[in-house]
């Protein structure tokens, strides 16, 4: 079955051409705006005038471009588009790895009987793979028919996501399990943050100013000024508050009445109050697990435990579902035995080698090369000499976080697993098996290799793009072992 | 153990089409330098010192577009593609090897920019689900032929362990 090239439907151009008309209405206005209010008046001539002119030109020239050089044919499984102006791009999607087809089509397409061809290949990146924009729906039909019609056979013999270690039998059904109220009251605690002033803040001085009348703006400052330093600091200070508690409460409210289940090989994550959110997911979609500590987490002892699921099912958290807000570190081995087929201690890792500690103690102190600069500004400017025991005081919590970084890191190869752990401010740790792992990559800048180091990177599916964890500075000899663990060739031995 | 390096190395016209961009580069940024030398005398009237800060930039640039950076890419990258993965090793300063499953490739595509166009070469860009590697300037009939075999294993080979 095959179609010969063709190009989309030119209304296309005409849908670009208004869907850009509506980004350029706002900038367009705001120029009207500033232009009139030097000329007293709306004005639409001289320059304004010329340039819309030209803009339009040039990008309609653009869309017939882009249009003339997009063309799409179907041959033998595979659909071949072709595009690009000056740039050529040839894609081939091929009919095994396609995940979903949709059609959309508004009024007018469905006047003329176009559709846009939307198809996602296996894999759960945001946007669809292809994006034919006015197809007539006899071929988008087809191409439809073609591309899904040994889905069946697929999905049974090479499955399109990754079947891997952590399906279950039906021996290990139903398992259910409910989060106590007082861990979500900590957990609200521990991700409670001042962020929603600072929204309000941002918000308001984008906005606000320009709106308010003068005289309500000297008045507020007036009224400012006569209470002082302290009067402002208190309100700064009950804002912090007020918004922190709102934040905790929102998470609180969030989370109440978590529960955890499992029915054969499909988990159930429920949680919410006042809007229940239900996630359900098949445990061969796991693409990989991760537990991070933030540092008042593990300070208390705890942390969340989010599960990387192909095609994503919480919008929160960059696509990660978190599956269990706040355990106990001494639970985390049990509950992910039961949750999937993992029977490893994950805490057992292999060490970075201490050669590396002078570099994760240089990359923590690197952000603030710009204190000797401050230094010399208060040294000549004030002539403060005691200075330098404040350095000293700023340093010091950086060199602890280099060093928190360097204990942190970690790996560990078993069987198909890939453990993973590296710092930032919180402890994160990554279990992936080795079918998800979507490519394998190791970096080294002039200095790791003169001191024989590699800095690994691991890549996983997400529900949007793919999901990079990196570990910095390990020893060549266990980048080579983890090399050699993926890799399927026969290695020669040097 | 050592691993050994990828064993296909660039294409040798690969360094032409660098050194072709890099002479353009070059040329361009010998423009604006001049650009702002024309300005400054008739404008700006700023001190010459700054266009010779331009013009050394611009040497400075255009010496490693043009000499440098091509013979380290030739010494360092190279692609090896044997029937279950993908082996790139690419980058100038830091050096990145990255194996990719062929299980795991998704779809593979071909690019040519005007300059490689000239030379009759690709780049072959290949995608997993996460993530997109490139192995640059192939000749076309390689890089035809390259895709071909990846889009074949690919779409075979078995999620087995």
């Amino acid at each position: 079955m095959m179609f010969s090239e063709k190009r989309i439907h030119p209304i296309s151009m005409l849908n670009s051409f208004i869907d850009g008309a509506k980004q350029m209405v706002f900038p367009f206005i705001v120029i009207l705006f500033s232009q009139s209010k030097a000329t007293g008046g709306f004005y639409l001539g001289g320059y304004l005038l010329y340039s819309s002119i030209a803009v339009i030109i040039v990008y309609s020239l653009y869309l017939f471009l882009k249009w003339y050089f997009l063309k799409y044919s179907y041959n033998d499984g595979i659909l071949f588009i072709k595009s690009g102006i000056f740039i050529k791009k040839e894609r081939y999607i091929k009919k095994e790895r396609v995940q979903t087809i949709n059609f959309k089509a508004g009024i007018i397409f469905r006047i003329f009987d176009l559709v846009i061809l939307e198809i996602e290949t296996a894999g759960g990146i945001e946007e669809p793979e292809v994006n034919l924009p006015a197809i007539k729906k006899e071929y988008a039909e087809i191409i439809r028919e073609n591309l899904t019609k040994k889905e069946a056979k697929i999905t049974s013999k090479e499955d399109i996501l990754p079947e891997d270690k952590y399906s279950n039998d039906n021996e290990k059904n139903n398992t259910y399990l409910k989060v106590p109220m007082n861990r979500i009251v900590l957990n609200g605690i521990a991700s409670g943050g001042v962020g929603i002033i600072f929204t309000v803040i941002g918000l308001f001085f984008s906005f606000g100013i320009d709106i308010i009348p003068e005289g309500i703006l000297e008045n507020t400052m007036n009224f400012f000024s006569r209470f002082g330093m302290m009067a402002i600091t208190s309100i700064i200070l009950l804002a912090l508050i007020i918004s922190w508690t709102i934040s905790v409460i929102n998470s609180i409210i969030k989370n109440s009445e978590f529960s955890i289940s499992k029915h054969g090989d499909e988990i159930e994550i429920a949680k919410g109050l006042i809007e229940r959110k239900e996630l359900s997911f098949k445990t061969h979609r796991i693409q990989g697990i991760k537990i991070i500590e933030s540092p008042i987490r593990q300070l208390l002892g705890y942390s969340v435990i989010e599960f990387i699921i192909a095609g994503g099912v919480d919008e929160e958290n960059q696509g990660n579902t978190i599956v269990h807000p706040m355990i106990k570190k001494s639970e985390i081995n049990d509950f992910l035995g039961t949750l999937t087929d993992l029977d490893k201690n994950i805490f057992d890792l292999n060490n970075i080698p201490k050669r590396s500690l002078k570099r994760y103690l240089i990359r923590s102190l690197l952000p603030f090369l710009v204190i000797p600069i401050i230094n010399l500004i208060l040294i000549f400017n004030f002539n403060i000499n005691s200075i330098i025991w404040l350095n000293l005081l700023i340093v010091l919590p950086f060199i602890f976080f280099g060093y928190l970084r360097f204990k942190a890191g970690g790996y560990l190869i078993d069987d198909n697993t890939l453990i993973l752990r590296n710092r930032l401010f919180s402890k994160r740790t990554i279990i992936v098996n080795k079918k998800n792992i979507q490519h394998l990559s190791f970096s080294s800048n002039l200095f790791q290799r003169v001191k024989k180091l590699r800095t690994i990177s691991i890549c996983t599916l997400s529900s949007m793009l793919g999901l990079e964890f990196s570990l910095k500075d390990i020893d060549l000899k266990d980048a080579d072992k983890i090399w050699t663990w993926l890799s399927r060739k026969e290695h020669n031995t040097n | 153990m050592q691993i050994n390096k990828p064993k296909n190395k660039m294409n040798p016209k690969a360094k032409k089409a660098w050194i072709i961009g890099g002479i353009i580069d070059l040329i361009v940024y010998l423009l604006i330098t001049l650009a702002f030398f024309i300005l400054n005398r008739m404008f700006f009237e700023l001190s010459n010192f700054i266009t010779l800060v331009l013009l050394s930039i611009s040497i400075i640039l255009g010496i490693f577009e043009i000499i440098i950076i091509p013979n380290i890419r030739m010494y360092h990258w190279c692609y090896e593609i044997s029937e279950n993965e993908v082996d790139i090793q690419n980058g100038i300063i830091v050096i990145r090897r990255a194996l990719i499953p062929m299980a795991r490739i998704q779809h593979v595509d071909t690019e040519r920019g005007p300059i490689l166009r000239y030379f009759n070469l690709s780049t072959l860009s290949i995608s997993t689900a996460g993530s997109t590697h490139k192995i640059p300037a192939l000749h076309n009939d390689e890089a035809l032929e390259l895709r071909n075999k990846i889009s074949k294993l690919a779409g075979v080979s078995e999620d087995d362990v």
